[in-house]
Order: C-alpha cells, then structure tokens, then sequence
C-alpha cells in the first residue's frame, strides 16, 4: 500500500518536470483572465511572441548576417526592397501564409506607430509570394525594419482592420490623428484567447505561472527542427529566477545577476554556462541643466570627473564594460565602427580625477537628489554608487526610487537633478541614428530631460542621418552629434550593459552555441526570439 | 526577563544616541572586500560593495528607532483621540469620526503613497513616522471604540458614575488602564509594521534610500544583492534581521513591564 501511494507521489512529481526536447525558459505576460492573443493591443501575448511569431529573416549584427525565416531571400534598389516569401507557410489555424499577411502587417502596424512608416510609401504584392517595399525615403536601416519585424497579422482574420484603413493619409502633415484613435480603438479592442502565428511552437496554454507552447507539426521547416515545445515559467522576480537556476529548472535566461550569485549558481550547476554579449545600450546619469548648481557647464564636468565609473560597473552591472570618459551617444563598442578608430581625438574625455572635480565642484548650494526607477536594480545600484561618491567629494547627494510611470512623467517634467537611465541604445537597428536620435531628434526624451536647449542644427542632423547612405557623410554626421552630445555633458555614461545569458547544456536541451558565436549578437534584439531561432536552425536538440 | 527587556532597549537607545558620532560610516564602494567576513576591522563584516555592516547598523539606528517610535505614538495618539473620543461622545460625532475611520481603513495606501511621493518629498524620520502612522491608526481607533463601548456598561465605571465621579476621572483613572496593555502591544505592532513598510515607501520614492535602514538593508541582502544565495552573504542577511529581532524582542519586554505597572493582578502576582 505504501509501495503504491510513494508511486502515485512520484508519478505525480514527474509529470510537473518537463521532459527532454522541451526548452524551458521564463518570461513575463499578464495573468489571465488579463491575457489576450492580440499582438498590438496593451498586454496580452507576453513572452509567448518571440515563439508564436517570426519575421522575414533573424538578423545577426556580428558579421550584418540575414538568416531566411519567413523569406527566402531579397533584391533592393535605393527605391524599393523585393522580398521573395517562403512557400508551403501555414498559419497556426491552417491558412496558407502569403503575401497578403505581410502587407497586412505592416498595414495594421501604422496604427501601432511602426517605425518603418517614416520611410515607407507603399507595399505591393504582386502575387502570393512576393512583397514589394517601396521606399519614400530610402535610409540604411529601412531593410531591416522590413525584414525583421514580426508578422503578426495574418490578412484573413484582419479584413475589418484592413477596409477600415483604407483611404487613411499615412504621409506626415496630412495623418487624421482622429480617424486614427478610432480605428486604434477598434484593433485594440479585439480579444482573442491565445496568440495565432506561423511560428515554430504553437500556444496550448496559459496560466498565472506558465506558458506551454507545442511544437506546431506543420511548421515549414518542421525536419530541420528537433524541439518539441517550450514551457515558460512567470518571471516574478530576479530572486526567482536564481532559484530555478540553482535548481537547473532553466535551459536558458538572462536575468540581472550580481557577480558572487552568478559564480555561486554556475558552481552549483555545472551544466550551466553563460554568454555574455552586449546590450547594445548604455547605462549612466542624465542630468537636469535648468536649474543652478546643475546648470554650470563647468560644475556637470566636475561630476563627470568625480565618478569612478569601474566602480560603479562592478556594483551595478559586474558583467559590463566600463565607460571610458566620453559621451558620444553611440555604445562604446560600436564606436569605432561608425566613427572610425580615431574617433576620441579632439573630445574631451572625462577619466576619473577626484581632484579636478574637487575643484570643480565647490558651491553645490545644496542637497543633489538622484532619482533611479523602482525595480531595476542596476539602475538603483548606480544611482546609489554615485550618490555615495559624490557624498564622499563633499556634494550632499541622495537616492530616490520612483515607480515606472511617475518616472518617465517626472523625467518629461524636468522635476529631478540627476536620474539613472539607459543611455545611448542601438536596437534594433544597430545603427546610430537610433542611439543619437534618443539625445537629438525632435522628439528626444534625453535632451528633453536635461533641459538644454533645442538644438535645431542637431535636430537637422539626425534627420540627414536616418537617411544617409553615404558612409562618409554618415561618419561625418555621427561625429558632430558626438562632439555636442559629449561637451554638453548632459548625459554621464557609465557603462555599456552586458547580458548574462544562462544556457544549460542539461537533462532536456543542449547544443547552445559556443561564447564566441556572432549568433549571440543577436540576444539585445530579442534574447527569447534568439533561443527561438537556434531552435529553428537545428542548434538546439533533445539531450540524449 | 522585563529588565532584560529594558535593557536592550537603553542599549539600543545609547547606541542611535552617540553611536554615529563614533562610529564613522564610509558610504563608497570597496568592491575587492565585499561580503568580507568579521574581523578586528569589520566586527560584522562587510555588505555586497565592501562597506562595514556594523557601521551601518549604527548609523540606521537613530533613523530606525526615531521612525519606529515616531509611527508608534502617533499611530496610538490619532486612534485613541478618534476611538476613544467618538465612544464617548457619541450621537452625530461618533458617525462621523466612524465615518472617517471607514475611509481611512479602505483608501488603498500603496497607490496613494504614489501619487504622495510625486507631490513631496519627505526628508526627516519624524515626518516620515507620521506618514507611516496615517495608515496604522484605523484599525485600533475602532478596537477601542468598541472597548470603550463594552466598558462603559462594566459595573466598575456604573459605580464610579453612581459616586458621581467625574468624566476625566472615569476617563483617566478607570477606562485608561484598561486600555494600556492594549495599546502597548498595538504600540510594538505598529512600531514593528513600520521597519518593514518604510522600505516600500523608500521603494516608492517618497523618502530617499537609505541602505543603512535596518528594513532596506534587509531588504538589498534578501533579494538585490543575492546575500541569501551566497554563504559568504550570510552575516550581511543576518546582522539586520538580529537587530530588528532583538528590538522587536526589547519592546515586547518593556511592554509585558507596562502592562504589569497597570494592572493590579499581575503586580501582586
């Protein structure tokens, strides 16, 4: 009797571990009944997107590799972009994939603000199989909007969206902001169940601490893949995520990971191993000029001077990369690339110098308030490692922590001194009008924050930037708005973030990549859409 | 057992009161000696940036203690001025401060605190306690209300009201020492909740951070800084969580004392 009961105990415990050839991951979505399967609308799909969904290619930046998904392959002229599409392609619910659905996509994404509209005139399919970008304004980073945006948006179940959209002005100056909302309204307001895409893996269900995602039998490239589903476990915490990997319930996550935790878990779990590629973003301190003693170029210089900023790296983000000084709003590791390897020359660069900013900064006249957002703790962590430095060169500072919201409304606002934020951010377009325009285009929340004044030449020049498709006016262009964005010192960059990617080579998957693979470049675009794409490639298998 | 209790306390108390002129506290980082174990320089070792935990400890403790106390008293003021006021007084009075007592019980505090720390900024523990205690005094104002209540028809306040004692003599000489014991135990709840619910106000942004308050240093070694996953980490975990233990401890003390000072039958006991 016994025998039988510790069976059905053990029974019971091994249907909860997953079995071999299932990836096991986590993630973050609303709860149900919150849940929904609509790609645009606020919340919903969560996690489960970089699964259920895919683009025309995966685009590697290490090396500028496109990798086929949905696509086959493509031709482009300065004017316009072919994309040759995958045959055979079924949605999740049956229907043929074609080109309907990506130009649906795109159609439907005006209303979600997609980027790619800024340079985009129209799209034509002249038949199932072929997709036509044409180009309003031809810039260097249009084909990758194009080609690696998700197509989420399958014509068949969006003709309501489609015919409502008809007729609506896309150029700017003529848009109908208010024809817009309702039709905005309208695609948010659609509710289904569960996502529905061409992806690899299909939903089967969700609940408020997994996802089960199956393998989806008609998926295209059903024989290069040997995975059999993913379960993803609700992200919570970053404790809980430590916790799973002591207990090797996780093949692969990127959490923040203070430098002990991470020895102490990779220790523990010898099958565990971690990659490290770059962010692409950069963390550090956005300054308020508006007010005095913050608004004196030379008292912001005697901070960036005074911050020791490898300590704050080893605090904050102890697998990053330090800053070295200079502010070019562009991620230190692409500087080179897209400035060339002179690229300091000429700039001031602000080394740590305890003495210099001593001098500089006599005569706060008052208490600093760093301000840093609840919930992310590097952010808090540097934020706190600069109030204590500062403290310590004799400017009275302290931290405050915000919640999300209110920090973004309060950063808008200009009410705070300094705050910690994401600096310079080259996703996903890796290029550097994405990271300058953060400080210089219209619309810069950076500068807007910091107060200075507009610069209408700067704002001219990142304009220019987006478009250009001469390298030399492109180097040309990056290093003026390098040069402004460093001698303002409106932004003390700090370091350049680095993931920490946890893959597990264990009882359920294995073949991960090695560290020095260019495939992890990939990660800051999508850490899970990576994971999805090794398994599509064949990378990842059953353990045996 | 209770003059353990008190002195604990005074320790405590001589520690906020002249340590951190003592003691310094060397806020910046020294990453290389993180997590250090105790030593002659360290006497609790050292947090996840290398910074001396005992100094901490002392430094959080005038903060703690002040927060503590403050949120405690103001806490046990406001709900003895509207429970006990409205008990007696009663008619339209006591619906209304009822009334009040209802909203104060069901505004949720967390998203009200929000919209609080986006209009002000909250600098000095005193403040900070009696910000505390506008959302600890709602439920014991309607505890003693109904206390109160039962009292007054006791036969031992009919009597006093039969020998035409006086309302501040029924008030303060009858119905207030059977209160005490109460309210010194509400008192150490509430000065208790206060440790831990000023980390999320910190968290919130309404007061700054203070990695030296006993609640947020806890909160860093449990969850932020891994301390919990780490066996060198331990003693950092365990250094807050031994001093809120032993304060928490001293108050229950000093409060089993108090309650005895008031009551007769445990005196001759």
């Amino acid at each position: 009797m016994k025998q039988a009961l510790l069976g059905v105990l053990l029974a019971g415990c091994a249907a909860q571990v997953p079995q071999t050839g299932i990836l096991c991951t986590a993630g973050e979505w609303d709860m149900p009944p919150a849940y929904h399967g609509n790609p645009w609308a606020p919340g919903g799909v969560g996690v489960a997107r970089s699964f259920v969904f895919e683009g025309l290619f995966d685009y590697i930046p290490q090396g500028k590799q496109l990798i086929p998904r949905l696509a086959r392959s493509f031709e482009e002229t300065p004017q316009k972009l072919t994309v040759h599409l995958e045959p055979n392609v079924r949605w999740h619910d049956g229907h043929s994939f074609s080109s309907a659905d990506v130009a649906a996509t795109f159609q439907v994404g005006f209303l979600k603000g997609l980027e790619i509209w800024y340079y985009l005139d129209h799209i034509e399919t002249p038949d199932d199989l072929t997709v036509i970008f044409h180009w309003r304004r031809p810039s260097p980073t249009n084909r990758l909007l194009a080609l690696t945006e998700p197509i989420v948006s399958p014509a068949h179940l969006n003709q309501q969206h489609l015919d409502a959209l008809r007729g609506l002005p896309h150029q700017e100056g003529e848009r109908d902001a208010t024809a817009e909302a309702a039709r905005r309204e309208l695609l948010f307001a659609e509710r289904p169940p569960l996502p529905m895409g061409t992806g690899p893996f299909r939903m089967r269900k969700v609940t408020a601490s997994d996802m089960v995602l199956d393998r989806f039998e008609n998926y295209y490239r059903a024989e290069q893949m040997h995975l059999q589903g993913v379960r993803i476990a609700r992200w919570g915490r970053n404790e809980v995520i430590w916790s799973y990997l002591y207990a090797g319930q996780l093949d692969a996550i990127s959490p923040a990971c203070p430098f002990d935790v991470a020895q102490e878990i990779l220790r523990r779990n010898p099958s565990l191993s971690v990659r490290k590629p770059s962010d692409m973003n950069e963390m550090g301190l956005v300054i308020n000029c508006r007010d005095k003693p913050l608004k004196d170029l030379s008292f912001r210089r005697g901070l960036a001077y005074g911050l020791d900023r490898e300590a704050i790296r080893q605090l904050a983000c102890p697998a990053g990369d330090t800053s070295q000084g200079l502010s070019l709003g562009l991620v230190p590791s692409q500087a080179e690339e897209w400035l060339g390897n002179q690229y300091s020359s000429g700039l001031t660069r602000y080394s740590y110098d305890s003495e210099k900013a001593r001098q500089l900064l006599q005569n706060a006249g008052r208490e600093l308030e760093i301000m840093a957002p609840a919930g992310f703790t590097d952010l808090a962590l540097l934020a706190e490692a600069a109030a204590s430095q500062l403290n310590k060169l004799g400017v009275a500072a302290n931290v405050r922590l915000v919640q999300g919201e209110l920090y973004a409304q309060l950063m808008n606002e200009g009410k705070f001194d300094i705050a910690a934020v994401f600096g310079a951010q080259m996703g996903p377009t890796v290029h550097p009008s994405t990271s300058e325009g953060r400080f210089f285009a219209a619309d810069a929340q950076l500068e807007k924050a910091s107060g200075l004044p507009r610069s209408r030449q700067a704002q001219d020049w990142v304009a220019e930037l987006r478009v250009s498709l001469d390298p030399r006016r492109t180097r040309e262009l990056t290093g003026r708005l390098a040069r402004q964005q460093n001698e303002s010192v409106s932004f003390i960059p700090c370091f350049e973030k680095r993931l920490m990617v946890f893959v597990q080579n264990g009882p359920r998957v294995e073949g991960w990549p090695s560290e020095d693979s260019p495939l992890w470049s990939a990660a800051p675009l999508g850490v899970e859409r990576l994971y999805c794409s090794l398994a599509v490639q064949g990378y990842l298998r059953p353990s045996k | 057992m209770k003059r353990a209790g008190l002195v604990i306390l005074c320790t405590f108390l001589l520690i906020a009161l002249i340590g951190p002129e003592l003691i310094p506290l060397d806020g910046t980082s020294h990453y290389e000696e993180r997590f250090a174990p105790i030593s002659w320089r360290h006497w609790l070792g050292t947090d996840y940036a290398g910074r001396d935990v005992w100094a901490q400890l002392v430094h959080g403790s005038r903060d703690i203690l002040l927060i503590a106390f403050s949120t405690g008293v103001f806490a046990v003021i406001l709900a003895l001025l509207v429970g006990v006021g409205s008990a007696l007084i009663g008619g339209v009075v006591d619906a209304l401060l009822v009334g009040a007592v209802d909203v104060f019980l069901t505004v949720p505090s967390f998203p009200l605190m929000a919209i609080l720390s986006a209009l002000f900024r909250v600098g000095d523990p005193i403040t900070f306690g009696f910000l505390l205690a506008l959302w600890s005094w709602p439920g014991l104002a309607r505890s003693l209300r109904a206390q109160v209540l039962t009292m007054q028809h006791r036969e031992f306040i009919e009597v006093a009201r039969l020998m035409r004692m006086g309302s501040w003599h029924i008030l303060w000489r009858e119905i207030f020492p059977n209160l005490v014991p109460y309210l010194s135990l509400n008192f150490i709840l509430i000065a208790r909740n206060a440790i831990t619910a000023s980390v999320g106000i910190m968290m919130l942004g309404l007061v700054p951070l203070r990695v030296e308050n006993w609640g947020m240093m806890l909160n860093l070694a449990a969850f932020q800084s891994g301390a919990l996953f780490l066996p060198q980490g331990r003693l950092y975990l365990l250094a807050p969580l031994s001093a809120i233990i032993l304060f928490q401890y001293s108050l229950i003390l000093v409060a089993g004392a108090v309650e005895e000072y008031f009551d007769p039958r445990l005196q001759r006991n």
